[in-house]
């Protein structure tokens, strides 16, 4: 075994007329691992699935597979299997046709047993079964779905490409199938790259995260270090429900304040510098601070509730235990959980 | 929108009424006069002696109809027709199809290759057919010498009945190809480019994608264009007389014999009862495909 990853991408950067897709991303897939691509929509990240499976040609940087310089290999050579978002399914066909199609490329030459297999296990992997016969046009939009991920996973290529797999199905399905999918690549021992907006998606499946921003990588890590230790507010935007408190601070008198002089956390920096704090809601607790806060909205969660609050001059978000019958307008003074806020100068 | 909506509908008054009539009226006096009434008219001669310059006629009763059946070239015709829109449609089809799969790409002066392809479907088919005699002339047509050029005795395109029909198609092919590759390019364009895409990332070879994807989606625009090529293919007539005449056995098409036997001939009768049979076989070979479009249709409303 040489030690090179499955897949390394270096400098991609792909630019169409006015939008610049990809800028510069690199990125590595172990043999084992799966790796979750986070990023908004329109982050780049269908255009670095594209690239790396040979649909588009980089404007520069390269890809290589277990080491071995690929850029300029066709789609076929690459033997990737790519699942995409707008389903491609081929149209007329049954479900059983389109699962079976990429079984029946001549570079295979699978037996017939071995097909009919196959397309048994996707069927019951994706609860399909009864759909085998069907024509695929005449599927629902979450049917499509999973027969587009099924004619992903009936192959066993050299790794799994899947955009955006789980986005239109039930919430109990793609509860499901995350765990299904995460066990999958350890069973088949194929590695995947697992593109998704839902951070949810992310922070349960990923070995490893990838935070694309505006065709960058903006940060990688385990789920732990980008939830904890965000490289810049937007990461920090990224993940986290509900979302992170992000307040512009002036450093004085030894604390980071917000714009009406809240006080947020200590400050060591030279008093007038900038900054930008942000302090999820878990870490601001309801009251011990020195400043009140109105309630302005509560929405119950079910194992907490989340109170929106007048505070630091804004908006900030403040996790409530579920038993708190807090009427809007009561007052609270929140405070900070100490070395809890997240502070990026500048 | 309602009907109720439409100026002058649902006759709540005589003068809306008489307001959507007035509207009406030409186009159904025209319709009355150059469609519905020659052919009650022709179904009445089919039945009588009529012949041109004879004056008066006497009822036959099904004479000229048994006469349609007796003499042989009738069914020759028919024959002749059928062969010839056959091999015409499925020549225009094929060549276009395949110049389609080659021009299907941008390239520099596409355009100005494809208006200039499309030339010969803009000129009148006579005028094709007259053109086409002087290259086919035996002595010193443009095509004749070049096959003598390669050597080969080149044939009598005009006079040997072995050719005379081939002379025809080919002038038919030359006109109609075009017509073909433009259908057949819409075809390819409308094919969605992720489908290529995900057979490509499948690995499946040229051939599959070709024989999976591409034809089967090309299909319905493709059949269409036949049927299309196919009803007018079986009206052939303007080439013939150009080429060969009305009175030629080897190119005589159902049009031709009618012109012949009704114009040149004179035997109204039995010209109108042929012109019946004609009919009645056209109307029964347009029910099939109409039927054939339709299913086509529906499989793509629920495919939908």
């Amino acid at each position: 075994m040489t030690d090179h990853p499955r897949l390394a991408v270096a400098g991609l950067t792909k630019r169409f007329g006015a939008i610049q897709a990809l800028a510069g991303v690199d990125l590595h897939v172990g043999r084992d691992e799966l790796v979750v691509v986070l990023g908004a929509t329109g982050a780049g990240k269908t255009t670095l699935l594209r690239t790396i499976a040979g649909l588009e040609t980089p404007d520069a940087g390269s890809v290589a597979f277990d080491g071995a310089e690929a850029t300029s290999w066709n789609p076929a050579a690459r033997d990737v299997a790519l699942m995409f978002q707008d389903f491609a399914l081929y149209p007329d066909w049954t479900v059983r046709r389109n699962l079976e199609f990429p079984l029946r490329a001549p570079a295979r030459r699978l037996p017939e047993s071995e097909i009919t297999q196959r397309i048994a296990w996707v069927a019951e992997l994706l609860a399909i079964g009864h759909l085998l016969d069907k024509p695929s046009t005449r599927l629902s939009g979450g049917q499509m779905q999973r027969v587009a991920l099924g004619r992903a996973l009936v192959r066993r290529p050299r790794l799994f490409l899947l955009d955006e797999p789980l986005t239109n199905l039930d919430a109990k399905l793609r509860e499901r199938l995350r765990l299904e999918i995460a066990a999958l690549r350890r069973e088949l021992h194929t590695p995947m790259l697992y593109v998704t907006h839902d951070q949810g998606e992310a922070l349960a499946m990923a070995d490893r995260i990838v935070v694309l921003i505006a065709g960058r990588v903006a940060q990688v890590g385990s789920a732990e270090d980008i939830y904890d230790r965000p490289a810049s507010p937007e990461v920090a935007r990224l993940l986290g429900h509900p979302p992170i408190n992000l307040i512009a601070a002036t450093a004085s008198d030894g604390f980071w304040r917000a714009g009406d002089g809240t006080p947020l956390a200590p400050a060591t920096a030279t008093v007038g510098s900038r900054a930008t704090i942000g302090i999820r809601p878990e870490h601001l607790a309801p009251n011990g601070g020195p400043r009140p806060a109105q309630i302005r909205v509560v929405q119950h969660h079910g194992a907490y509730q989340v109170a929106t609050v007048a505070w630091a001059g804004g908006e900030s978000h403040v996790l409530l235990p579920p038993e708190a019958a807090l009427p809007i307008g009561t007052e609270l003074h929140p405070s900070v959980v100490q070395d809890r806020a997240l502070i990026w100068p500048g | 929108m309602t009907t109720a909506a439409a100026p002058g509908g649902g006759g709540r008054s005589g003068s809306g009424g008489w307001g959507a009539a007035a509207v009406v009226a030409p186009a159904l006096i025209l319709l009355i006069a150059f469609n519905v009434f020659p052919l009650f008219y022709n179904l009445i001669l089919s039945f009588t002696s009529a012949e041109l310059g004879v004056e008066g006629w006497t009822w036959v009763g099904t004479r000229n109809y048994q006469r349609v059946f007796e003499r042989p070239e009738y069914s020759a015709a028919l024959r002749t027709t059928a062969l010839f829109v056959f091999l015409a449609v499925v020549c225009e089809l094929a060549l276009g199809f395949v110049l389609a799969l080659a021009l299907h790409r941008r390239f520099a002066g596409k355009t100005a290759l494809l208006t200039a392809l499309l030339i010969p479907m803009m000129l009148p088919p006579a005028v094709m057919g007259l053109y086409a005699n002087l290259l086919y002339d035996g002595d010193y047509g443009l095509l004749n010498q070049i096959i003598s050029g390669f050597g080969v005795a080149p044939p009598q395109w005009r006079t040997d009945p072995a050719w005379k029909l081939t002379a025809v198609l080919i002038v038919d092919v030359w006109m109609w190809t075009p017509f073909m590759l433009l259908i057949s390019l819409a075809a390819l364009g409308s094919v969605p480019r992720h489908l290529y895409e995900a057979a490509e990332v499948d690995r499946a070879s040229a051939w599959m994608v070709f024989r999976r994807i591409t034809i089967p989606l090309c299909a319905p625009l493709l059949a269409l264009a036949a049927l299309l090529r196919t009803t007018d293919a079986l009206k052939q007539f303007d080439i013939v007389m150009a080429i060969t005449g009305p009175n030629d056995q080897a190119t005589q098409t159902v049009s031709a014999l009618l012109y012949q036997g009704l114009f040149a001939d004179g035997k109204v009768g039995r010209g109108s009862a042929y012109a019946c049979v004609v009919l009645v076989l056209v109307i029964a070979l347009a029910t099939v495909c109409t039927r054939y479009l339709d299913w086509l249709a529906r499989r793509q409303g629920r495919g939908a």
